[in-house]
This record gives structure tokens, C-alpha cells and sequence, in this order.
């Protein structure tokens, strides 16, 4: 009952966000110009970068956006009021966080007009994506103070973890493209491209890098949920 | 929960409360009794926030002992958020939802049926008022919803952080007028203003409060006839002007004055000045509430 009546409150909220319209906007505009632009040769590889950049600005803008806005306006102090613990407030951050990067990344393949050759291993990887960048705006929605403080210290972060793992830096620096195969993002950008392309990768071992890094973001995240409400409840 | 009515709906016991090296409260004693309305008076930085947040659990003292309903706030809040409503400062709406959607959620929260909904909503004077969207309420509307918001449980204690900040005069006195609503049917209050008026219109006993220490608390009458001075001012005609002179009540100074101007014939008039609770802070803190 309570799950549900927050998630209903926090979709309402989320719909009528006009930051969503813009994100929504930004995401057909994107996958419209990389379709006419982008020669046939790259466009698997561009496509990766567009669900990646999809995980990360929906799965982390959910839960970081909401938890820094609630924290600004005071109205996580008002639902610690309530019997609500803020376990169930950032469950339904975190599932909302998932489900609209899974349905943002359904919607830009209807753009980008792509047909995954290994729809399966596509799926689990957005999925671990999406599950890693909903726990780094769970993270940065905890830190923060405010909207302000997401929007200096959490951009940087997201800008930063995107840029150095889309980015082609094989073509620049090799060593740097090995060691990122051990660094969270490339390991679940390299299996995105596999689904599309059906191209041989290392599955498990990506997984298993992506998954250990979602399991220390969420480790992370569970020590500091219990400091989110004002009692020890 | 047992004996709450002989303990006393609020007992603050030698409370201390520190925030790194500042002390926001420094040994209060405070007690309030079922029904009762308190008003808590003082400046930004006196404690009355602090005072609060203590009540509602959300922060714990760093000495002493805090009581809501025989209840320790800190150590078990959901008992004792099941008996408080608070209207905070700052509201806390979602502004992008409605009236009804904000109550609503809240009532799911508190596992309320959604009649109370309605119910709370008259109390607070919302009626017609559910489809709109908070962010295009005035504040004095978005108080009377935070003010529902806090009654859909039907706690038995309520918790106002300066509720009328910022309302203009006729949005205060409908606030005004809700409160003294609640008061009636024997919800017992507590406010924290630094609106020495509003705390004398509404409050049963005044608990003034100056640097975190608890310096009077009585009912206003009690607090102007100990701290205050009646005085008593004499208008009398001198020459084409009028002049005033004033003695305290209780010198008999004022009477022989009178009695003079009268035999004159240049006594205009004599009016009683009663204490007001400005003078009443003033004595007590040594310094005016700004």
C-alpha cells in the first residue's frame, strides 16, 4: 500500500516534469540526426552510445533529480513523518529509475530503427546498465544537498564515466582502452554492441565486472539509506 | 502510552541540545498538558525549531529526556508520529501534485481511509481546492494544506513551525480562526512564532525562550503582571497644548496628580496601560524580539 501510493505520486510528479518533455525532445532529436547522419558502418556502434547515454540520463536522473529535489523542498522530511521508511522511498526511486531507462531504451530502437542480432544479451546488458546508473543517481541524490549541489558535483561524475568509455579511446591509447575493460560502463557498452552486431565478446566476464560494481553502488547505497531518515527506524 | 493524561501530552526533562560546538537548547524543562495550547516565543536561533524537531523525532537531545504521550520521540518515532500532525515551516508539498493528490498520498502513508481525507480538508478549509495544482496556491492556501495534511491521522497533538510567516493579514486571521477551531475540540498545540501577537491570541501559556534556555513560560496574563508594568497616564491641558504624564499602578503618585488636574480643571483624561508581551521579553531577555 505504501510502495504503491508513493510510486503513483512519484510518477505523477516525474510526468509532469517539464525536464522530461526536454529529455524526451533531446532523445528523438539525437537518434533522428545519428539515423539520417551516421553512415550504415557506424551506426551500430553510435547506437551503443545512444543507450548508453539513455541508461545513464534516465537511470540516474530519476532517482538523483527526485531525491535532491524532495531534500530542497523539504518533502522528504514531510514523508519521514509518516510511518514511510526510506528503504521504500528509494525502492520506488530505483524501480522507476529502471523501468524508464528499459522503456526510454525500447523507444530508441522504434528511432533509431535497429534490430538487435542477440535481443537477449541486449536486454541483460541494459539491463546491468541500467541497474548501475540507477544506483549512481541513488548514490548522488544521497550525497547531494540540493538540486544545485547534483547539478556541480553529480554532471561531472555522469559526464565523466560516459565520455571516458564511449569515446573511442582504443584508436588513441590502447593501454587506456585495456584498463577500461576493467572499469565500470565499457564492459556493458561493449556487450550493447555485441547484441546489436552479434559480434564475439568476453559475456560473462563483462557481466561480472558491470555486476560487481552494481553490488558495491547499491553496498554503498545501504549504508547510507539508513542515515536518510532523521530516527533510527 | 499509559498515564499519558496525568504525565501530560509533552515533558521536556533537562533538555540539551548541541549541534557541534553551538547549544540550541540548554537544559529546558517544559510541560504541557492535554488540551493546552503552547506558544513558543523567541528569535531565529532561540531553539524553538530545534524545541520541534525534538517533539517529532527527528532529532534526538544530547542530554535529558523528551516525552510526547509518555513516549521517548528518538527512540521509538513511529508511536509517537502516530500521535502528532506537523505543519513545518517550510510546507513540504509536492508541488506538482494536486490538493487531493497530496492528501491522498499522505493518508496512504498513514494508513488512513480516504474519508479522512475529506474530513481534513474541511477542517483546514480546502473545500474546492483538491484539483488544483499546489504550485499555483498562495502561501496562505499552501499552509492551510499542510495544516490538512497534518490532521489526516487525527493526531491528538499538533506541531506549527511559525505557521503564519509571510501570510498576509487576512490569509493569518483565517489561519487564525482554523486553529482556534482545533483548540476547541481539544486538540492540544503547540506553536513556535516569534509573533508576539499571534502567540497572545492564541496560546493558553507563552514559553519564552532566549539563546536555547526556557527563560518564563506562564499563561500572558500571568507573564505581564509578573514581568510587566501596568502604568497609568494622565493627559492634562497645558496652555493651548495637551501633556501626559505616567506612574506605574500601584504609586499612588498618579492619584494625587489627578486629583489636582481635577481641582485645575486641566485634566483631559486617565487611561490604564496594560504590560504587553514585548516588555514581557524585553524584561526577561534583556533584549527586544526583532
Amino acid at each position: 500500500m505504501t510502495v504503491f501510493a508513493l510510486a503513483r505520486a512519484q510518477v505523477q510528479d516525474i510526468v509532469r516534469n517539464p525536464m522530461l518533455l526536454f529529455f524526451f525532445a533531446t532523445a528523438v532529436v539525437m537518434g533522428g540526426l545519428l539515423k539520417a547522419t551516421m553512415p550504415a558502418s557506424a551506426r551500430d556502434i553510435m547506437a551503443s552510445a545512444v543507450f548508453t547515454a539513455t541508461a545513464y540520463f534516465v537511470g540516474w536522473n530519476i532517482p538523483a533529480f527526485t531525491l535532491a529535489e524532495e531534500k530542497e523542498k523539504r518533502q522528504l522530511e514531510a514523508l519521514f513523518l509518516t510511518p514511510v521508511r526510506p528503504w521504500q522511498v528509494i525502492l520506488v526511486k530505483g524501480v522507476l529509475g529502471l523501468v524508464g531507462s528499459l522503456v526510454f531504451g525500447a523507444f530508441m530502437f522504434l528511432i533509431l530503427d535497429q534490430v538487435p542480432r542477440r535481443p537477449l544479451l541486449w536486454l541483460t546488458a541494459y539491463t546491468v546498465l541500467s541497474l548501475f546508473t540507477v544506483g549512481l543517481g541513488v548514490l548522488l541524490g544521497l550525497l547531494v544537498r540540493d538540486t544545485r549541489s547534483l547539478g556541480l558535483g553529480g554532471t561531472p561524475v555522469i559526464l565523466l564515466l560516459m565520455t571516458a568509455t564511449t569515446l573511442p579511446w582504443a584508436l588513441v591509447q590502447p593501454r587506456v582502452w585495456a584498463l577500461q575493460a576493467w572499469l565500470p560502463t565499457r564492459p556493458a557498452v561493449e556487450l550493447l554492441t555485441a547484441g546489436l552486431t552479434g559480434e564475439a565478446v568476453p559475456v560473462m566476464r563483462n557481466l561480472l565486472v558491470m555486476l560487481a560494481y552494481t553490488a558495491l553502488m547499491w553496498l554503498v547505497n545501504a549504508r547510507l539509506i539508513r542515515r536518510l531518515s532523521f530516527a533510527r527506524n | 502510552m499509559i498515564g499519558a493524561e496525568v504525565m501530560g501530552v509533552i515533558r521536556l526533562i533537562q533538555v540539551t541540545k548541541r549541534y557541534g560546538t553551538t547549544t540550541a537548547l540548554d537544559g529546558v524543562d517544559l510541560h504541557v498538558a492535554p488540551g493546552e495550547t503552547l506558544g513558543l516565543l523567541g528569535p531565529n536561533g532561540a531553539g524553538k525549531t530545534t524545541t520541534l524537531r525534538l517533539l517529532a523525532g527527528m532529532a534526538a537531545p544530547t542530554s535529558g529526556r523528551v516525552q510526547v504521550m509518555g513516549v521517548d520521540p528518538w527512540e521509538h518515532p513511529e508511536r509517537v508520529r502516530a500521535q502528532i500532525g506537523v505543519v513545518p515551516d517550510q510546507g513540504g508539498l509536492f508541488d506538482r501534485l494536486t490538493v487531493g493528490e497530496n492528501l491522498r498520498l499522505f493518508a496512504a502513508l498513514h494508513g488512513v481511509r480516504p474519508a479522512e481525507v475529506k474530513e481534513a480538508s474541511a477542517a483546514a478549509g480546502l473545500e474546492g481546492l483538491a484539483g488544483r495544482p499546489v504550485r499555483g496556491l498562495s502561501r496562505g492556501e499552501r499552509q492551510r494544506v499542510a495544516l490538512a495534511r497534518a490532521l489526516l491521522h487525527q493526531p491528538r497533538l499538533l506541531v506549527l513551525d511559525e505557521p503564519t510567516a509571510g501570510l498576509d493579514p487576512a490569509a493569518t486571521l483565517s489561519f487564525h480562526q482554523l486553529l482556534r477551531g482545533l483548540k476547541a475540540r481539544g486538540r492540544t498545540v503547540v506553536i513556535a512564532s516569534h509573533d508576539m501577537a499571534e502567540v497572545e491570541a492564541l496560546c493558553d501559556r507563552v514559553a519564552i525562550l532566549d539563546r536555547g534556555r526556557l527563560v518564563a513560560c506562564d499563561s500572558p496574563a500571568a507573564l505581564k503582571s509578573r514581568y510587566g508594568r501596568r502604568t497609568v497616564r494622565v493627559t492634562f491641558a497645558s496652555g493651548a497644548a495637551a501633556e501626559t504624564a505616567e506612574w506605574p499602578l500601584e504609586d499612588a503618585a498618579w492619584v494625587e496628580a489627578v486629583t489636582r488636574r481635577q481641582a485645575e480643571g486641566s485634566l483631559l483624561a486617565v487611561d490604564t496601560h496594560e504590560a504587553s508581551l514585548a516588555e514581557v521579553f524585553l524584561h526577561t531577555t534583556g533584549r527586544e524580539l526583532t
